[in-house]
């Protein structure tokens, strides 16, 4: 899932955006504060389709773990304006177009499931961390292999070019185990070629791995690997050079995690069953997840 | 822009991205030549089994026609990959015997063999109706048995005509390939794909890849035109033209 996009948006832009980049930050003076309060109107930009952090229920609304998030933002943006009339307003971003609209004042929050890197500090800013995934690989769970050391000389499924195959690549320099990486199409296929046997283990991004065990319907049929490969931040995505802003976002995270409001979020979306299927994910925070919440910190990768 | 990107290391770290678009290359040529002679034999087999006479010959042609043009080629791709390993352990474990990349690209030559000799089949037994009924009944007259029929008179003059219309198709083979990816083959579309995700400059990526494929492409035709030429006939349809 985590592709490595931000040098492609930043062509993407320079390509088909140059009237965007134009006005880019045009929203900056003043800040986003002043901006909400003229327009009576902040606006949230989630995503159609990610499961179960930022996505469309079955009326259309948008709907997730990082969208509720957003919403107690955007309460408080109401509050700090000392205004109750601030409307919420919703815009649906996709990977290529997420830092444009942001960046033009058409979103004012990116509330989706992005990871929060270093590079793209260029680009925007990035709220404390709200979630972390891990790179991990999950087998079946009757296989024999309990250590990720013991995939030497086995196929792996991996999604092309993710950070899993870069990883994986490094791992193999490193250790010169022999592991032998399938490529699948995408998630499902890499999930469905582990689960039929054809290959030992799927490597990926924990959470999305986690999506394709809980549409099995069979969370106990399988389990992941302790090594993490990498640890990935999620994070809300705002405008640059608005410290005024993304302090206060900063406080409404950091104040949903200090007064483990955010426990009862986290439970709503990864331990219960969710709209629109009421499947359950099954994903209890990790330790680094956990740690996250324990001692909130806004550091990229 | 373009040549800094390509001299970046690929994303397995095992060289440049330059040398990843090249051995994508040489994999997806590797896979075209196979699939084509694999649809060509098939093909004319088919086509001519199509053409017969006897329904018990004639029948089976028109399923397998019917089935390998009518589905299109991305589900088949999917199916032998993906369904039929399930649906059949022993063919599940011979594919799993092979090393990865060996079994995605013996798939896919199968997949785009089976796939194009279908359409060959239709070309081929369009040739055969188009020589003038008076050939066999002058060669049968002369004594020649079916078989001698078929292959010393008909056949050649058929393939003749077909070639024309199989240039295109060979060229559809080169195209056709790029599907390969989905399950996954590291041909040149995967390559260039995955040198767009992970440097960023999809410009060089698939600009690159529209070289390769476009030289491919042109490759195979200038061969076919050869063939063309080479046993062209004086005084029949294509002689003497380009």
């Amino acid at each position: 899932m985590r592709t490595f996009n931000v040098p492609s948006l930043v062509l993407a832009c320079a390509v088909a955006c140059t009237t965007v980049h134009a006005t880019a930050d045009a929203a900056a003076p003043g800040g986003t504060l002043k901006k909400v309060a003229d327009a009576g109107a902040i606006t949230i930009g989630y995503r159609e389709a990610s499961i179960p952090f930022s996505y469309i229920d079955d009326h259309g609304q948008a709907i997730g773990y990082t969208v509720d998030i957003c919403r107690r933002v955007a309460e408080a943006v109401g509050r700090e304006l000392g205004r109750s009339d601030i409307k919420i307003r919703y815009q649906a971003m996709g990977p290529a177009n997420r830092i444009p609209l942001l960046r033009n004042g058409t979103i004012d929050l990116g509330c989706g499931q992005d990871t929060h890197t270093v590079a793209r500090e260029q680009e925007v800013a990035f709220s404390t961390t709200v979630f972390v995934e891990e790179v991990q690989a999950a087998v079946r769970a009757e296989s024999p292999v309990t250590h990720f050391a013991q995939l030497a000389g086995k196929t792996v499924s991996v999604n092309p070019g993710t950070t899993a195959v870069e990883l994986l690549g490094d791992y193999e320099r490193a250790h010169h185990t022999g592991i032998r990486i399938q490529y699948g199409r995408d998630s499902g296929e890499n999930f469905l070629l582990m689960n039929t046997g054809r290959t030992a283990a799927n490597v990926g991004d924990n959470i999305a791995i986690a999506g394709q065990i809980a549409n099995t319907g069979h969370p106990e049929r399988y389990r992941f690997l302790p090594e993490v490969l990498r640890a990935e931040p999620y994070a809300i995505m705002l405008r640059r050079d608005d410290p005024q802003f993304k302090a206060l976002v900063d406080r409404v995270v950091t104040g949903l995690m200090r007064s483990g409001e955010i426990e009862r979020i986290y439970a709503k979306w990864f331990t219960s069953p969710i709209p629109p299927r009421g499947v359950n994910m099954h994903f209890e925070p990790t330790p680094a997840i956990r740690k996250a919440f324990a001692a909130p910190d806004d550091r990229g990768v | 822009m373009a040549i800094a990107s390509l001299l970046q290391p690929n994303i397995e770290g095992t060289g440049t991205w330059a040398g990843s678009l090249l051995i994508g290359t040489g994999l997806t040529a590797g896979v075209v030549a196979a699939s084509w002679l694999t649809a060509a034999a098939l093909g004319i087999a088919v086509g001519l089994a199509r053409t017969s006479r006897r329904a018990v010959i004639a029948a089976p042609a028109r399923a397998w026609i019917e089935l390998f043009r009518n589905v299109p080629l991305l589900v088949q791709f999917l199916i032998w990959y993906y369904a039929l390993p399930e649906a059949w352990p022993g063919f599940k474990q011979a594919l799993m015997r092979l090393d990865v990349p060996v079994g995605q690209a013996a798939i896919a030559v199968l997949c785009l063999g089976l796939f194009t000799s279908a359409r060959v089949a239709e070309q081929v037994r369009a040739g055969l109706l188009a020589v003038a009924p008076g050939q066999a009944l002058a060669a049968r007259a002369l004594g020649l048995r079916e078989g001698q029929v078929l292959w010393r008179v008909l056949l050649p003059q058929a393939l003749r005509r077909v070639l024309p219309p199989l240039t295109s198709e060979s060229m559809n083979l080169v195209k056709n390939s790029s599907v390969a990816l989905a399950i996954g083959l590291p041909e040149l579309f995967l390559r260039s794909k995955d040198m767009g995700e992970s440097t960023g400059d999809y410009v060089t990526a698939f600009g690159v890849a529209v070289l390769l494929y476009a030289a491919l492409a042109f490759a195979v035709n200038r061969a076919m035109v050869k063939a063309e030429r080479a046993v062209a006939l004086p005084g029949t349809v294509g002689a003497g033209r380009s």
